[in-house]
């Protein structure tokens, strides 16, 4: 079975540890751990090609500075090694976190051109409290496929990983 | 610039010249070896030579060998495609043998680890074993195996540096294998985690984690890292020789272990060669101590056996006694037929036919102290012929009491006790409507009292006063009853079941009576005034007495007695004795008539005189005195 290795990268507090917990195990858990280090979680996917097991990297927050060195640690960069994947979160309710995201896709890119890459914009449950505008959203989606999500009610998150699976599928 | 002369006439080129000069032999060597390489045969020889040689060397070289199988894989599986047939019979002779082989290793190792469950099955430890097999969930053999090994690589990670995704992976028992992606993308981060946090350089990787009861060896090469999860403690030594598997890996797989995982997926070279991590060493003193646990473990079983057999046999035997048991008590019993007994699972299923009058099968089995449970029955209803079952039959129909008894012998029925006359009349029209009943015998049979005495009294048409009482076999009379009744009653003949009359209480009665009323009536004196004038008390009494007259000679005349009679007149003295005489005789003269005509019968009747007194008149001897006595014979 074909295994790919997928990493969630994203400021703190967005969400990552919560999307994967919702993928994986459908669940949701509102209280709050920070993750240190990386957690692992592994799922296989059935697309229209065949089944695909992704090892997803759950990964610590970065940290929301303008220094690469600060903002992709020596650790993570070990941590990011071999990865074929990447879902970049952003909290939409902090325009910070969104800024973080963009940041940590521009280092991938150099670090690993080509990699696919997918924008999850989170907590879509709390529109009403977003801070981006529809022209952020506009520029996003230019650059980036992104998706609204929300890991409290589930939307979007299985469409998500799964568009990320079918197209590291694609890229074999 | 090119300079030439002429030799016998022809111009020589000097160059050539110098060239074959300081060349001509090389170029001879040259012209010769172009010739051995354009002559195929010449070439095929050399090749010949050297091919064994080169293949022994390509063979030993790990780093050249993947390159030297490939083509001879390619080759024979282009040539297995074209032409399946060939191969097949090529193949055919081996085939058979190396499946036996196979099955033979394969029960090989089945049997070992069998053995080695069974080995420790019965002692102590064996059972402490098998606590901890229950307690934690992992199976007895696997518990086994983990105390009597020394060490035993359980799983082998091939993991690809960098990405920690997984190149390949074997396991002892696919069972309990975990999930070999999670496995070696944590190892990964713990790897990359502890090298961050503590500052170690790459070329410092983790070599060893501790997990429970498990140790991770991580053998890290430059492309991949062997992972090996190990249970027990193994020498340092295997360490080296994972490392020599390693770097057999790198030398043969090379740059395709930095490549794609799936490029190795399903590459059986490479599971095979993983599958030499799978070391193990066994504890020797356990081996060594096997003679004597098989003799333990066989008298074990042999016990064991034996009281099986035992057990099962006591238990076959139980069996057997409780069916035959029960299978004669339904047959001795009237009104069962058994057709069909068997035992199943220690229940004994019976099935035939019972009559409805039989004895219910519950209380049957009570009477033996059977248990119910141990014995189920499927009875079909039936008409038993069995003489018992024919007389509680007739019993039933005709609501006997308990006390009337029937017998029967061939086809007669004989019936002793107490009937009611419709009990008579059904049983004497029984032979009519029975099947094997020709006759009735009734003779020791009789009517009921309360019948009998109906009968009776409607038979003498007897007076109230009269009553009809059981004694013994015998219908007492007693009461009272004028004499006419009892002498007529007594010459009628009547036949009532069983019962015959008996009248002394009647007749006992009726003497009684006569004797009172001779009592009563003996030495009654009827004043006279004058003549034959009665005084008025007297006179009134007359028809008393002449009533009791009657009754008395009546009775008498029934009990069969004879009563003498005599009226003594007497006179007052008045006049002379011949006047006295005809007084007194017209006196008792016409006492007797008064009585007569009141019903009393002359006969018997005696007059007499009482005489009288010469000496003086006395008024009060103006009268006639009845004396009566009783003889048994006239």
């Amino acid at each position: 079975m074909i295994s790919r290795k997928i990493c969630l990268l994203g400021a703190f507090s967005v969400g990552k540890t919560s999307l994967v917990r919702r993928f994986v195990h459908e669940v949701f858990d509102d209280r709050y751990i920070t993750t240190l280090g990386t957690k692992i979680e592994t799922v296989v996917v059935q697309l229209d090609s065949g089944p695909v097991k992704l090892v997803i990297w759950d990964m610590e927050g970065a940290e929301n500075t303008d220094d690469e060195a600060d903002l992709v640690t020596s650790r993570m960069k070990a941590y990011l090694q071999g990865l074929n994947g990447v879902l970049l979160v952003a909290d939409g309710t902090r325009a910070a976190t969104l800024k973080t995201a963009r940041r940590l896709h521009q280092w991938i890119m150099g670090a690993s051109p080509g990699t696919p890459a997918v924008l999850l914009l989170n907590k879509a449950d709390l529109k009403t409290q977003w801070q981006l505008s529809p022209q952020d959203l506009k520029e996003l989606s230019e650059s980036l496929k992104c998706f609204s999500t929300s890991a409290l009610s589930g939307s979007n998150v299985d469409k998500a990983f799964l568009h990320l699976a079918q197209v590291l599928l694609e890229s074999k | 610039m090119k300079k030439s002369r002429k030799t016998d006439g022809q111009p020589v080129d000097d160059l050539q010249l110098l060239r074959d000069l300081i060349l001509g032999e090389e170029k001879d060597r040259l012209h010769k070896l172009d010739l051995r390489v354009s002559d195929l045969e010449s070439r095929t020889s050399d090749v010949a030579e050297v091919l064994p040689a080169a293949m022994n060397r390509l063979v030993g070289d790990p780093a050249s060998k993947p390159d030297f199988e490939r083509p001879v894989v390619e080759s024979i599986r282009g040539a297995i495609k074209r032409d399946t047939e060939s191969f097949a019979e090529a193949l055919f002779p081996v085939l058979g043998p190396a499946i036996r082989r196979a099955i033979a290793d394969a029960l090989s190792g089945l049997v070992q680890r069998i053995n080695a469950a069974l080995e420790h099955s019965f002692t102590i430890k064996g059972l402490k074993w098998r606590l901890e097999a229950a307690r934690t969930g992992v199976p007895f053999p696997q518990i086994v195996l983990r105390h009597t090994m020394l060490y035993a690589v359980q799983e082998a990670f091939l993991i690809q540096r960098g990405s920690g995704l997984i190149l390949a992976s074997v396991h002892r028992d696919e069972l309990l294998a975990l999930d070999e992606d999670a496995v070696a993308a944590m190892l990964t981060a713990i790897q990359s985690f502890i090298q961050d946090s503590f500052g170690m350089a790459a070329d410092e990787p983790l070599r060893s984690a501790e997990l429970g009861e498990r140790t991770v060896w991580v053998i890290n090469g430059p492309a991949a890292a062997l992972a090996c999860v190990i249970s027990g403690s193994p020498p340092r030594a295997v360490r080296a020789e994972l490392m020599v598997l390693l770097e057999t890996l790198h030398a043969r797989y090379g740059n395709r272990l930095s490549e794609k995982p799936e490029g190795l997926s399903g590459d059986e070279g490479l599971r095979a060669l993983m599958g030499e991590a799978l070391r193990e060493e066994v504890d020797a003193s356990v081996r060594s101590s096997t003679s004597f646990k098989y003799k333990f473990l066989w008298i074990m079983g042999g016990l064991l056996l034996l009281g099986f057999l035992g057990y099962a046999s006591i238990n076959a035997w139980r069996d057997q006694q409780l069916s035959r048991q029960v299978v004669d008590l339904f047959q001795a019993e009237p009104g069962f037929v058994i057709t069909a007994a068997e035992m199943d699972d220690g229940i004994l299923n019976i099935s035939g036919l019972r009559d409805p009058q039989a004895v219910p099968v519950a209380a049957l089995l009570d009477s033996q102290q059977i248990p119910a449970g141990k014995v189920k029955t499927d009875f079909s209803p039936y008409q038993s012929l069995d003489r018992e079952v024919i007389i509680q039959r007739l019993q039933r129909r005709f609501s006997l009491d308990p006390i009337t008894t029937f017998n029967l012998e061939g086809d007669e029925l004989t019936v002793s006790g107490t009937l009611t006359s419709g009990q008579f009349a059904g049983l004497q029209s029984l032979p009519d409507s029975h099947a094997l009943i020709r006759s009735v015998n009734l003779d020791g049979a009789r009517l009921n009292a309360e019948e009998a005495s109906r009968v009776f009294r409607e038979a003498l048409d007897a007076p109230d006063s009269v009553s009809f009482q059981p004694a013994g076999a015998q219908m007492a009379v007693s009461g009272l009853a004028d004499g006419s009744w009892f002498t007529a009653a007594r010459e009628v003949a009547i036949e009532v079941p069983g019962w015959q009359l008996d009248f002394m209480p009647l007749q006992q009665n009726l003497s009684a009576q006569l004797n009172d009323l001779i009592e009563n009536l003996n030495g009654r004196v009827f004043q006279y005034v004058f003549e034959t004038r009665l005084t008025p008390e007297s006179a009134a009494s007359l028809d008393v007495a002449g009533s009791e007259l009657v009754t008395a000679q009546d009775l008498a005349s029934a009990l069969g007695a004879h009563l003498n009679v005599t009226l003594e007149g007497s006179a007052d003295g008045t006049g002379s004795r011949e006047r006295n005489i005809e007084v007194s005789l017209s006196r008792s003269r016409h006492l007797l008539e008064e009585l007569v005509a009141r019903g009393m019968t002359e006969q018997g009747v005696t007059q007499t005189l009482a005489g009288w007194n010469e000496s003086g008149i006395e008024p009060e001897r103006r009268k006639v005195t009845l004396f009566i006595e009783r003889s048994a014979n006239p």
